[in-house]
Protein backbone atom coordinates (compact mmCIF):
# COMPACT_ATOMS: atom_id res chain seq x y z
CA UNK A 1 0.00 0.00 0.00
CA UNK A 2 1.20 3.41 -0.95
CA UNK A 3 1.10 6.52 1.34
CA UNK A 4 -1.39 8.14 -1.05
CA UNK A 5 -4.31 8.76 1.31
CA UNK A 6 -6.53 8.64 -1.63
CA UNK A 7 -5.22 5.34 -2.77
CA UNK A 8 -5.08 3.79 0.65
CA UNK A 9 -8.74 4.83 1.49
CA UNK A 10 -9.66 3.38 -2.14
CA UNK A 11 -7.70 -0.01 -1.31
CA UNK A 12 -9.79 -0.04 1.43
CA UNK A 13 -12.95 0.50 0.76
CA UNK A 14 -11.99 -1.88 -2.60
CA UNK A 15 -11.48 -4.92 -0.45
CA UNK A 16 -15.08 -3.86 1.56
CA UNK A 17 -17.10 -3.71 -1.15
CA UNK A 18 -15.82 -6.96 -3.29
CA UNK A 19 -15.63 -9.61 -0.58
CA UNK A 20 -17.34 -12.98 -1.90
CA UNK A 21 -20.47 -13.49 -0.10
CA UNK A 22 -19.83 -16.47 2.42
CA UNK A 23 -23.84 -17.78 3.38
CA UNK A 24 -26.90 -17.66 1.85
CA UNK A 25 -29.87 -15.88 3.48
CA UNK A 26 -31.40 -19.22 5.56
CA UNK A 27 -27.59 -19.09 7.28
CA UNK A 28 -27.96 -15.63 7.94
CA UNK A 29 -31.46 -15.87 9.34
CA UNK A 30 -30.37 -18.11 11.77
CA UNK A 31 -27.42 -16.05 12.97
CA UNK A 32 -29.40 -12.82 13.22
CA UNK A 33 -30.65 -13.07 16.70
CA UNK A 34 -27.09 -14.13 18.71
CA UNK A 35 -25.57 -11.03 16.57
CA UNK A 36 -28.42 -8.86 17.77
CA UNK A 37 -28.07 -10.44 21.59
CA UNK A 38 -24.24 -9.73 21.38
CA UNK A 39 -24.67 -6.25 19.95
CA UNK A 40 -26.82 -5.17 22.68
CA UNK A 41 -25.04 -6.97 25.40
CA UNK A 42 -21.81 -4.37 23.82
CA UNK A 43 -19.72 -7.28 22.48
CA UNK A 44 -17.44 -6.54 20.13
CA UNK A 45 -19.07 -8.48 17.36
CA UNK A 46 -16.59 -7.17 14.69
CA UNK A 47 -13.99 -9.02 15.66
CA UNK A 48 -15.71 -12.37 16.63
CA UNK A 49 -15.37 -15.13 14.28
CA UNK A 50 -18.60 -16.40 15.11
CA UNK A 51 -20.24 -13.81 12.93
CA UNK A 52 -17.14 -12.60 10.30
CA UNK A 53 -19.45 -14.34 7.36
CA UNK A 54 -22.96 -13.18 8.88
CA UNK A 55 -21.25 -9.67 8.49
CA UNK A 56 -20.58 -9.73 5.25
CA UNK A 57 -24.00 -11.35 4.15
CA UNK A 58 -25.31 -8.07 5.72
CA UNK A 59 -22.60 -5.35 4.16
CA UNK A 60 -24.19 -7.13 1.03
CA UNK A 61 -27.73 -7.65 1.29
CA UNK A 62 -30.59 -5.32 1.50
CA UNK A 63 -32.52 -7.85 3.17
CA UNK A 64 -31.66 -9.78 5.67
CA UNK A 65 -29.93 -6.11 6.50
CA UNK A 66 -33.34 -4.83 6.97
CA UNK A 67 -34.20 -8.24 9.10
CA UNK A 68 -31.11 -7.31 11.06
CA UNK A 69 -32.49 -3.80 12.00
CA UNK A 70 -35.96 -4.25 12.67
CA UNK A 71 -34.96 -7.57 14.75
CA UNK A 72 -32.51 -5.49 16.55
CA UNK A 73 -35.19 -2.67 17.15
CA UNK A 74 -37.92 -5.13 18.17
CA UNK A 75 -35.35 -6.26 21.03
CA UNK A 76 -34.65 -2.84 22.02
CA UNK A 77 -38.61 -1.73 22.13
CA UNK A 78 -39.02 -5.19 24.39
CA UNK A 79 -36.99 -4.15 26.81
CA UNK A 80 -36.71 -0.79 26.60
CA UNK A 81 -40.07 0.37 26.81
CA UNK A 82 -40.66 1.25 30.44
CA UNK A 83 -44.30 -0.16 31.13
CA UNK A 84 -45.87 -2.81 28.91
CA UNK A 85 -49.09 -1.53 26.95
CA UNK A 86 -52.03 -1.32 28.91
CA UNK A 87 -54.25 -3.14 26.31
CA UNK A 88 -55.22 -6.80 27.48
CA UNK A 89 -53.45 -9.56 25.36
CA UNK A 90 -55.83 -12.49 24.76
CA UNK A 91 -54.55 -16.00 25.28
CA UNK A 92 -52.98 -17.43 22.22
CA UNK A 93 -55.13 -21.18 22.31
CA UNK A 94 -58.98 -22.23 22.66
CA UNK A 95 -59.13 -25.43 23.66
CA UNK A 96 -61.70 -27.15 21.72
CA UNK A 97 -61.55 -30.58 23.44
CA UNK A 98 -59.41 -33.09 25.32
CA UNK A 99 -59.84 -36.54 26.22
CA UNK A 100 -57.44 -39.34 27.35
CA UNK A 101 -55.33 -39.51 24.05
CA UNK A 102 -55.95 -36.13 22.17
CA UNK A 103 -56.14 -32.57 22.44
CA UNK A 104 -57.10 -29.98 20.15
CA UNK A 105 -56.61 -26.30 20.40
CA UNK A 106 -57.11 -23.93 17.96
CA UNK A 107 -54.80 -20.95 17.54
CA UNK A 108 -56.34 -16.96 17.77
CA UNK A 109 -56.61 -14.84 14.97
CA UNK A 110 -58.74 -14.99 11.62
CA UNK A 111 -56.82 -17.77 9.92
CA UNK A 112 -58.00 -21.21 11.09
CA UNK A 113 -55.14 -22.84 12.53
CA UNK A 114 -55.37 -25.64 15.30
CA UNK A 115 -53.21 -27.85 16.94
CA UNK A 116 -53.44 -31.33 17.79
CA UNK A 117 -51.72 -32.93 20.58
CA UNK A 118 -51.92 -37.35 20.34
CA UNK A 119 -51.12 -39.27 23.02
CA UNK A 120 -48.55 -42.24 22.45
CA UNK A 121 -50.13 -46.04 23.14
CA UNK A 122 -47.88 -47.99 23.65
CA UNK A 123 -46.21 -49.85 20.87
CA UNK A 124 -45.67 -53.77 20.30
CA UNK A 125 -42.61 -54.17 18.11
CA UNK A 126 -43.40 -55.50 14.41
CA UNK A 127 -43.59 -58.59 13.06
CA UNK A 128 -41.01 -59.66 10.44
CA UNK A 129 -42.99 -59.10 7.06
CA UNK A 130 -45.74 -57.81 8.74
CA UNK A 131 -47.40 -54.11 8.89
CA UNK A 132 -49.55 -53.18 11.25
CA UNK A 133 -52.21 -49.77 10.76
CA UNK A 134 -53.34 -47.79 14.40
CA UNK A 135 -55.72 -44.90 13.59
CA UNK A 136 -54.67 -42.36 16.47
CA UNK A 137 -57.88 -39.97 15.83
CA UNK A 138 -60.66 -39.95 13.19
CA UNK A 139 -63.39 -36.85 14.13
CA UNK A 140 -64.79 -34.69 12.59
CA UNK A 141 -64.15 -31.00 13.75
CA UNK A 142 -67.42 -29.70 14.29
CA UNK A 143 -65.70 -26.30 16.69
CA UNK A 144 -63.86 -25.33 13.45
CA UNK A 145 -65.34 -23.31 10.53
CA UNK A 146 -66.54 -25.57 7.77
CA UNK A 147 -66.17 -28.62 10.11
CA UNK A 148 -63.43 -30.58 8.35
CA UNK A 149 -62.46 -34.36 8.97
CA UNK A 150 -59.38 -35.24 10.39
CA UNK A 151 -58.28 -38.52 10.54
CA UNK A 152 -54.59 -39.26 11.54
CA UNK A 153 -53.28 -43.08 11.19
CA UNK A 154 -50.18 -44.29 12.73
CA UNK A 155 -48.34 -46.77 9.83
CA UNK A 156 -45.91 -49.30 10.85
CA UNK A 157 -43.62 -51.36 9.04
CA UNK A 158 -40.51 -52.92 9.81
CA UNK A 159 -38.57 -50.31 7.42
CA UNK A 160 -39.95 -47.18 8.63
CA UNK A 161 -42.80 -45.86 10.79
CA UNK A 162 -45.44 -43.49 8.80
CA UNK A 163 -47.96 -40.53 9.78
CA UNK A 164 -50.87 -40.66 6.88
CA UNK A 165 -53.10 -37.64 7.58
CA UNK A 166 -56.50 -37.05 5.96
CA UNK A 167 -57.93 -33.77 5.87
CA UNK A 168 -60.92 -33.30 4.53
CA UNK A 169 -61.87 -29.59 3.54
CA UNK A 170 -62.48 -27.47 0.45
CA UNK A 171 -58.82 -26.69 -0.59
CA UNK A 172 -56.94 -28.69 1.17
CA UNK A 173 -53.41 -28.39 -0.69
CA UNK A 174 -53.69 -24.87 0.54
CA UNK A 175 -52.61 -26.67 4.05
CA UNK A 176 -49.47 -27.84 5.67
CA UNK A 177 -49.12 -30.37 8.26
CA UNK A 178 -45.96 -30.27 10.70
CA UNK A 179 -45.48 -32.76 12.96
CA UNK A 180 -43.20 -31.82 16.02
CA UNK A 181 -41.43 -34.92 17.41
CA UNK A 182 -39.09 -34.39 20.07
CA UNK A 183 -36.12 -31.85 18.34
CA UNK A 184 -37.50 -32.82 14.78
CA UNK A 185 -40.11 -31.25 12.31
CA UNK A 186 -41.75 -32.83 9.83
CA UNK A 187 -43.57 -31.07 6.93
CA UNK A 188 -45.87 -32.45 4.47
CA UNK A 189 -48.84 -30.69 2.28
CA UNK A 190 -52.52 -32.48 1.33
CA UNK A 191 -52.91 -33.72 -1.95
CA UNK A 192 -55.81 -32.93 -3.67
CA UNK A 193 -57.12 -35.69 -1.78
CA UNK A 194 -56.64 -34.42 1.19
CA UNK A 195 -53.87 -37.15 1.99
CA UNK A 196 -50.55 -36.15 3.63
CA UNK A 197 -47.81 -38.36 4.61
CA UNK A 198 -45.64 -38.04 6.53
CA UNK A 199 -42.02 -39.88 7.17
CA UNK A 200 -38.24 -39.64 8.56
CA UNK A 201 -38.94 -40.39 12.02
CA UNK A 202 -37.59 -43.37 13.29
CA UNK A 203 -39.79 -46.13 15.66
CA UNK A 204 -37.29 -45.25 18.65
CA UNK A 205 -38.69 -41.79 18.02
CA UNK A 206 -42.10 -42.69 18.51
CA UNK A 207 -41.92 -45.22 21.10
CA UNK A 208 -39.95 -42.50 23.26
CA UNK A 209 -42.28 -39.91 23.03
CA UNK A 210 -45.28 -39.44 25.30
CA UNK A 211 -47.42 -37.63 22.81
CA UNK A 212 -47.03 -36.16 19.47
CA UNK A 213 -48.02 -32.73 18.54
CA UNK A 214 -49.34 -32.10 15.02
CA UNK A 215 -49.77 -28.57 14.45
CA UNK A 216 -51.72 -27.83 10.72
CA UNK A 217 -52.61 -24.60 9.12
CA UNK A 218 -52.14 -22.95 6.02
CA UNK A 219 -48.60 -22.58 4.63
CA UNK A 220 -46.22 -19.85 6.28
CA UNK A 221 -43.45 -18.32 4.53
CA UNK A 222 -40.20 -18.81 5.93
CA UNK B 1 -19.46 -12.65 41.93
CA UNK B 2 -19.48 -10.87 44.92
CA UNK B 3 -22.70 -9.83 46.49
CA UNK B 4 -23.29 -6.69 45.05
CA UNK B 5 -23.69 -8.07 41.20
CA UNK B 6 -25.61 -10.92 42.58
CA UNK B 7 -28.14 -7.86 43.88
CA UNK B 8 -28.22 -5.71 40.85
CA UNK B 9 -29.10 -8.96 38.72
CA UNK B 10 -31.54 -9.96 41.07
CA UNK B 11 -33.24 -6.49 40.34
CA UNK B 12 -33.32 -6.66 36.54
CA UNK B 13 -34.85 -9.91 36.76
CA UNK B 14 -37.75 -8.77 39.36
CA UNK B 15 -38.53 -5.63 37.07
CA UNK B 16 -38.10 -7.66 34.30
CA UNK B 17 -40.42 -10.47 35.46
CA UNK B 18 -43.02 -8.02 36.79
CA UNK B 19 -43.19 -5.74 33.92
CA UNK B 20 -44.01 -8.81 31.68
CA UNK B 21 -45.67 -11.20 33.86
CA UNK B 22 -43.25 -14.08 33.47
CA UNK B 23 -44.30 -17.01 35.97
CA UNK B 24 -42.05 -19.57 34.61
CA UNK B 25 -39.52 -19.57 37.72
CA UNK B 26 -40.17 -21.63 40.68
CA UNK B 27 -37.06 -21.54 42.45
CA UNK B 28 -35.84 -17.79 41.39
CA UNK B 29 -31.73 -18.72 43.68
CA UNK B 30 -31.49 -21.66 40.46
CA UNK B 31 -32.75 -19.19 38.27
CA UNK B 32 -30.32 -16.36 38.89
CA UNK B 33 -27.32 -18.63 38.82
CA UNK B 34 -28.15 -19.42 35.38
CA UNK B 35 -29.16 -15.23 34.41
CA UNK B 36 -25.30 -15.39 36.07
CA UNK B 37 -23.64 -17.87 33.75
CA UNK B 38 -25.21 -15.77 31.01
CA UNK B 39 -23.76 -12.59 32.49
CA UNK B 40 -19.87 -14.02 32.42
CA UNK B 41 -20.73 -15.63 29.32
CA UNK B 42 -21.45 -11.59 27.59
CA UNK B 43 -18.84 -10.66 29.77
CA UNK B 44 -21.14 -7.74 31.44
CA UNK B 45 -19.88 -5.53 33.95
CA UNK B 46 -21.96 -4.65 36.91
CA UNK B 47 -23.12 -1.52 35.53
CA UNK B 48 -23.81 -2.80 32.16
CA UNK B 49 -28.05 -2.27 32.37
CA UNK B 50 -28.73 -3.99 28.93
CA UNK B 51 -26.11 -6.43 29.01
CA UNK B 52 -27.80 -7.49 32.70
CA UNK B 53 -31.42 -7.62 30.84
CA UNK B 54 -29.68 -9.52 27.99
CA UNK B 55 -28.27 -12.11 30.53
CA UNK B 56 -31.86 -12.41 31.91
CA UNK B 57 -33.59 -12.39 28.97
CA UNK B 58 -31.26 -15.89 27.92
CA UNK B 59 -32.16 -17.19 31.32
CA UNK B 60 -35.62 -16.86 30.85
CA UNK B 61 -35.85 -17.79 26.91
CA UNK B 62 -34.08 -21.39 28.47
CA UNK B 63 -37.03 -21.61 30.34
CA UNK B 64 -40.02 -20.69 28.14
CA UNK B 65 -38.22 -23.18 25.25
CA UNK B 66 -39.03 -25.69 27.94
CA UNK B 67 -42.15 -24.88 28.73
CA UNK B 68 -43.28 -24.57 25.14
CA UNK B 69 -41.41 -27.70 23.94
CA UNK B 70 -43.42 -29.28 26.93
CA UNK B 71 -46.88 -27.66 25.35
CA UNK B 72 -47.12 -25.71 28.55
CA UNK B 73 -50.11 -23.28 28.49
CA UNK B 74 -48.12 -20.80 30.55
CA UNK B 75 -44.84 -20.63 28.35
CA UNK B 76 -47.56 -19.99 24.93
CA UNK B 77 -49.29 -17.38 26.61
CA UNK B 78 -46.47 -15.37 27.63
CA UNK B 79 -44.55 -15.75 24.07
CA UNK B 80 -47.60 -14.14 22.94
CA UNK B 81 -47.56 -11.58 25.12
CA UNK B 82 -44.18 -10.66 24.27
CA UNK B 83 -44.80 -10.89 20.77
CA UNK B 84 -47.93 -9.01 21.02
CA UNK B 85 -46.35 -6.03 23.36
CA UNK B 86 -43.67 -5.72 21.00
CA UNK B 87 -45.78 -5.62 17.86
CA UNK B 88 -47.47 -2.91 19.76
CA UNK B 89 -44.19 -0.83 21.00
CA UNK B 90 -43.04 -0.67 17.71
CA UNK B 91 -46.19 1.44 16.63
CA UNK B 92 -48.56 -0.73 15.06
CA UNK B 93 -52.21 -0.38 15.27
CA UNK B 94 -53.98 -2.62 18.17
CA UNK B 95 -55.15 -4.67 14.80
CA UNK B 96 -52.03 -5.05 13.11
CA UNK B 97 -50.04 -6.18 16.45
CA UNK B 98 -52.78 -9.47 17.07
CA UNK B 99 -52.71 -10.19 13.56
CA UNK B 100 -48.60 -9.99 13.45
CA UNK B 101 -48.19 -11.52 16.92
CA UNK B 102 -50.95 -14.48 15.68
CA UNK B 103 -48.37 -14.87 12.32
CA UNK B 104 -45.27 -14.93 14.53
CA UNK B 105 -46.71 -17.13 17.29
CA UNK B 106 -47.86 -19.89 14.91
CA UNK B 107 -44.21 -19.63 12.98
CA UNK B 108 -42.56 -20.09 16.10
CA UNK B 109 -44.48 -23.31 17.12
CA UNK B 110 -43.91 -24.53 13.85
CA UNK B 111 -39.98 -23.62 13.54
CA UNK B 112 -39.24 -24.49 17.16
CA UNK B 113 -36.82 -27.55 16.63
CA UNK B 114 -35.01 -25.89 13.89
CA UNK B 115 -33.67 -22.84 16.69
CA UNK B 116 -29.69 -23.05 17.51
CA UNK B 117 -30.02 -22.04 20.47
CA UNK B 118 -32.64 -22.34 23.08
CA UNK B 119 -31.12 -19.01 25.18
CA UNK B 120 -31.64 -17.00 21.98
CA UNK B 121 -35.14 -17.78 21.85
CA UNK B 122 -36.89 -14.59 22.46
CA UNK B 123 -34.56 -12.72 20.35
CA UNK B 124 -35.02 -15.76 17.49
CA UNK B 125 -38.51 -15.05 18.28
CA UNK B 126 -38.33 -11.03 17.80
CA UNK B 127 -36.51 -12.14 14.68
CA UNK B 128 -39.42 -14.05 13.21
CA UNK B 129 -42.17 -11.22 14.03
CA UNK B 130 -39.50 -8.49 11.75
CA UNK B 131 -39.91 -11.03 9.25
CA UNK B 132 -43.91 -11.10 9.56
CA UNK B 133 -43.52 -7.40 9.63
CA UNK B 134 -41.40 -7.39 6.48
CA UNK B 135 -43.50 -9.70 4.36
CA UNK B 136 -46.16 -7.80 5.09
CA UNK B 137 -44.39 -4.88 3.98
CA UNK B 138 -43.42 -6.19 1.14
CA UNK B 139 -47.17 -6.61 0.02
CA UNK B 140 -47.65 -3.00 0.54
CA UNK B 141 -44.63 -1.78 -1.05
CA UNK B 142 -42.90 -0.35 1.86
CA UNK B 143 -39.73 1.68 1.00
CA UNK B 144 -37.36 2.42 3.63
CA UNK B 145 -37.11 4.98 5.51
CA UNK B 146 -33.95 7.65 5.24
CA UNK B 147 -31.69 6.76 8.07
CA UNK B 148 -31.97 10.76 8.89
CA UNK B 149 -35.46 10.86 9.42
CA UNK B 150 -35.07 8.02 12.86
CA UNK B 151 -35.29 10.21 16.07
CA UNK B 152 -35.09 7.46 18.87
CA UNK B 153 -31.72 8.84 19.51
CA UNK B 154 -29.37 11.52 20.15
CA UNK B 155 -26.62 11.72 17.81
CA UNK B 156 -23.43 13.57 17.99
CA UNK B 157 -23.52 15.54 14.14
CA UNK B 158 -22.01 13.36 11.96
CA UNK B 159 -20.26 16.62 10.07
CA UNK B 160 -18.13 17.02 12.96
CA UNK B 161 -16.78 13.05 12.27
CA UNK B 162 -16.66 14.05 8.80
CA UNK B 163 -15.15 16.92 8.90
CA UNK B 164 -11.85 15.23 10.48
CA UNK B 165 -11.73 12.17 8.63
CA UNK B 166 -11.60 13.99 4.85
CA UNK B 167 -8.22 16.08 5.53
CA UNK B 168 -6.49 13.72 3.42
CA UNK B 169 -9.31 14.14 0.57
CA UNK B 170 -9.76 17.36 -0.01
CA UNK B 171 -10.17 17.68 -3.43
CA UNK B 172 -9.87 14.17 -4.06
CA UNK B 173 -11.76 12.53 -6.98
CA UNK B 174 -12.96 9.80 -4.92
CA UNK B 175 -14.32 11.54 -2.13
CA UNK B 176 -16.94 13.76 -4.34
CA UNK B 177 -17.95 10.89 -5.69
CA UNK B 178 -18.87 9.02 -2.62
CA UNK B 179 -20.34 12.27 -1.28
CA UNK B 180 -22.76 12.88 -4.66
CA UNK B 181 -23.37 8.79 -4.43
CA UNK B 182 -24.13 8.47 -0.17
CA UNK B 183 -26.03 11.76 0.44
CA UNK B 184 -27.13 10.50 4.22
CA UNK B 185 -23.94 12.17 6.09
CA UNK B 186 -24.40 9.60 8.53
CA UNK B 187 -24.21 6.22 6.16
CA UNK B 188 -21.36 8.48 4.61
CA UNK B 189 -19.48 9.08 7.25
CA UNK B 190 -19.69 5.07 8.72
CA UNK B 191 -18.29 4.26 5.40
CA UNK B 192 -15.61 7.12 5.70
CA UNK B 193 -14.72 6.09 9.03
CA UNK B 194 -13.75 2.58 7.99
CA UNK B 195 -12.01 3.60 4.91
CA UNK B 196 -9.90 6.38 6.44
CA UNK B 197 -8.70 4.75 9.62
CA UNK B 198 -10.18 0.93 9.71
CA UNK B 199 -13.01 2.32 12.39
CA UNK B 200 -15.42 -0.87 13.07
CA UNK B 201 -18.70 0.16 13.23
CA UNK B 202 -18.67 -0.52 16.84
CA UNK B 203 -16.08 2.43 17.06
CA UNK B 204 -18.52 4.53 14.56
CA UNK B 205 -21.00 4.10 17.39
CA UNK B 206 -18.53 5.28 20.31
CA UNK B 207 -17.59 8.53 18.79
CA UNK B 208 -21.44 9.08 17.26
CA UNK B 209 -23.12 8.26 20.39
CA UNK B 210 -25.29 5.87 18.89
CA UNK B 211 -25.82 2.30 18.60
CA UNK B 212 -23.30 -0.14 17.14
CA UNK B 213 -26.91 -1.76 15.23
CA UNK B 214 -27.37 1.68 14.27
CA UNK B 215 -24.03 2.32 12.98
CA UNK B 216 -23.64 -0.76 11.52
CA UNK B 217 -26.62 -0.31 9.36
CA UNK B 218 -26.19 2.91 7.99
CA UNK B 219 -22.21 1.91 7.29
CA UNK B 220 -23.82 -1.41 5.24
CA UNK B 221 -26.70 0.77 3.47
CA UNK B 222 -23.64 3.28 2.50
CA UNK B 223 -21.78 0.54 0.98
CA UNK B 224 -24.36 -1.11 -0.89
CA UNK B 225 -25.08 1.93 -2.81
CA UNK B 226 -21.67 2.82 -3.85
CA UNK B 227 -21.88 -1.31 -4.94
CA UNK B 228 -24.86 -0.53 -6.63
CA UNK B 229 -22.84 1.64 -9.26
CA UNK B 230 -21.00 0.47 -12.13
CA UNK B 231 -19.15 3.53 -12.90
CA UNK B 232 -18.00 4.16 -9.32
CA UNK B 233 -16.83 0.61 -8.98
CA UNK B 234 -14.92 0.81 -12.09
CA UNK B 235 -13.23 4.19 -10.95
CA UNK B 236 -12.59 2.46 -7.79
CA UNK B 237 -10.81 -0.54 -9.57
CA UNK B 238 -8.79 1.84 -11.81
CA UNK B 239 -7.71 4.16 -8.70
CA UNK B 240 -6.21 1.06 -6.53
CA UNK B 241 -4.56 -0.51 -9.72
CA UNK B 242 -2.73 2.88 -10.71
CA UNK B 243 -1.51 2.62 -6.89
CA UNK B 244 0.04 -0.39 -7.70
CA UNK B 245 1.44 0.12 -11.20
CA UNK B 246 -0.97 -1.90 -12.75
CA UNK B 247 0.00 -5.52 -11.06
Amino acid sequence: MTADPEQNAAARLLAALTQPDPIDHAAAHALIPELVEAERAGADVDDDPRFAALLIHLSQCETCLDLYERTAEALEAFLDTPEPPTIETPEPFTLLRRNAYAALRSLRGAIRRFELSLTMPALQPVAVGSSTTLTLFDEQLHELSGAPELAVMLIRTEAMPMLRIRLHEASPTDWQVHLLLDDARFLAIPGPDGIAELRGFTEEALRSARAIDLLIGPATQA
Amino acid sequence: MDDSFQATLRNVWRRQSARNGWKLVDDEERFLDTARVEAVFLACAEAALKCLQQAVLRAYSLLLHQGLRARRDQAAAELYRALHYTALSRGRSPTDAEEYAQEAFFRVLEKLPTLREPRSLLAWAFRILSTVAQDRAAQTARTAEPLDNETAEQIADPLDLEAGLIEGLIGAELLRRIQQLIPNSLERVAVLDDMMRGAKPGDTATVLGISQTHARTAKYRGLQRLRKNAEFMRFLSELTDSSTGGS
